[in-house]
C-alpha cells in the first residue's frame, strides 16, 4: 500500500480477541463465542495477528505470544 | 500455404446457482478476508458501482439497517466495489457523519477486479471499470443459491433480498418450495410427487391442500 501499512497497531477488536487467548490456546469458534465477535472476523483477525506475530498457532488453536501478553498488561 | 496461428483465450466460467462460489482473498475495510472465513454462515455478497455516489449510498444505508436482522438469521453481509480501501474508509465515515448510519459490514476493495471477474460482476456494455449491482446469496457450504443483477441507475430492494433469503432458508429447513410473492407465515408449496403412487397418496393427505396432484400447499408449523 502507498506509504506503507501500520502493522504495529492493535484495534480494540483485536485486543478483545487476544485477551481471550492470553491464558490458554483456543480455537476460532471458542474465540468467537467468548469475544462475541463474528466468526469471519475471528478467522481473518487471527490470521493477521499470527502474521504480525501477536499470536501463534497451536494446531487448530491460537495463543497470544509472550510479547503480546506483556504489551497488553502494560497498556491495561 | 495457410498459416495457422495459435491463440490463447481465457475463458471465465462464471458462478451459477448450485455451483460452489469461487474462493477469493481480498483487502477489505475489515482487513484481509477470505471467502472461507464465512463458512458456516449464509453470506450475501453484493457489488456496487462506486463509492461517494448517491444510489450506492442509499443501498449501503438499506443494507446496514437490515444487517442486525440478517445476523440473527445466521447471515453475513459483504460489499464490493472497484475502489481503494482508503476510498471505502472515507466513504463509510462520510455516511456516518452525514446520514448518522454506521456501516458495520466489511467492503472489499477490489482494485485488481479479481473478485469482480470471478463472480461476473462487470457488465462491459454498462462499464468496464465499475461493477454492476450484483447480489450473490451463498449458503453455509458456500454454494451459490441465488443471483440478482440490477443496473447501475436503479437501487435494489432490501425487502426482496431479505424475503429471498428467508425463502431459501425456509425451503432448506422444511424441504419445500415457495410460491410467487411468498412471505413468511404464508402457505408453502409441496414439491411434486416423483412417482404415480405418491401422486395419488398425497391427494388424501390431510396436511395438504391440493388443486391437483402436482399442485399442493401446506402450512409450516
Amino acid at each position: 500500500m502507498a506509504c506503507g501499512t501500520d502493522l504495529t497497531a492493535l484495534s480494540q477488536s483485536e485486543k478483545v480477541m487476544l485477551a481471550v487467548i492470553q491464558e490458554e490456546a483456543k480455537t476460532a469458534d471458542d474465540i468467537a463465542k467468548e469475544s462475541k465477535q463474528p466468526i469471519f472476523k475471528v478467522r481473518s483477525g487471527m490470521r493477521s495477528l499470527v502474521e504480525r506475530e501477536f499470536a501463534q498457532e497451536e494446531g487448530e488453536a491460537y495463543r497470544a505470544t509472550e510479547k503480546t501478553i506483556a504489551r497488553l498488561k502494560k497498556e491495561a | 500455404m495457410t498459416e495457422v496461428q495459435n491463440e490463447n483465450v481465457e475463458v471465465r466460467s462464471l458462478p451459477r446457482i448450485g455451483s460452489p462460489a469461487p474462493q477469493f482473498e481480498a483487502k477489505t475495510t475489515h482487513g484481509v478476508l477470505k471467502l472461507e472465513d464465512y463458512k458456516g454462515k449464509w453470506l450475501i455478497l453484493f457489488s456496487h458501482p462506486a463509492d461517494f455516489t448517491p444510489v450506492c449510498t442509499t443501498e449501503f444505508i438499506g443494507f446496514q439497517k437490515m444487517y442486525p436482522e440478517l445476523r440473527e438469521m445466521n447471515t453475513e453481509l459483504l460489499g464490493l466495489s472497484i475502489d481503494s480501501v482508503h476510498s471505502h474508509i472515507a466513504w463509510v465515515r462520510n455516511i456516518e457523519e452525514k446520514f448518522g448510519v454506521e456501516i458495520e459490514f466489511p467492503v472489499i476493495a477490489d482494485l485488481t477486479m479479481d473478485v469482480a471477474h470471478k463472480f461476473g460482476m462487470i457488465m462491459p456494455d454498462e462499464s468496464d471499470t465499475e461493477t454492476s449491482r450484483a447480489v450473490f446469496v451463498m449458503d453455509p457450504e458456500q454454494v451459490v443459491r441465488a443471483i440478482i443483477y440490477y443496473p447501475s441507475a436503479i437501487g435494489r430492494n432490501m425487502d426482496e433480498i431479505k424475503r429471498l433469503l428467508i425463502a431459501l432458508q425456509t425451503a432448506d429447513e422444511h424441504k419445500i418450495a415457495t410460491p410467487a410473492n411468498w412471505t413468511k407465515g404464508e402457505r408453502v408449496i409441496v414439491p411434486p410427487a416423483p412417482t404415480q403412487e405418491l401422486a395419488a397418496e398425497r391427494m388424501n393427505n390431510p396436511e395438504y391442500e391440493c388443486k391437483d396432484f402436482y399442485f399442493c400447499t401446506k402450512e409450516i408449523k
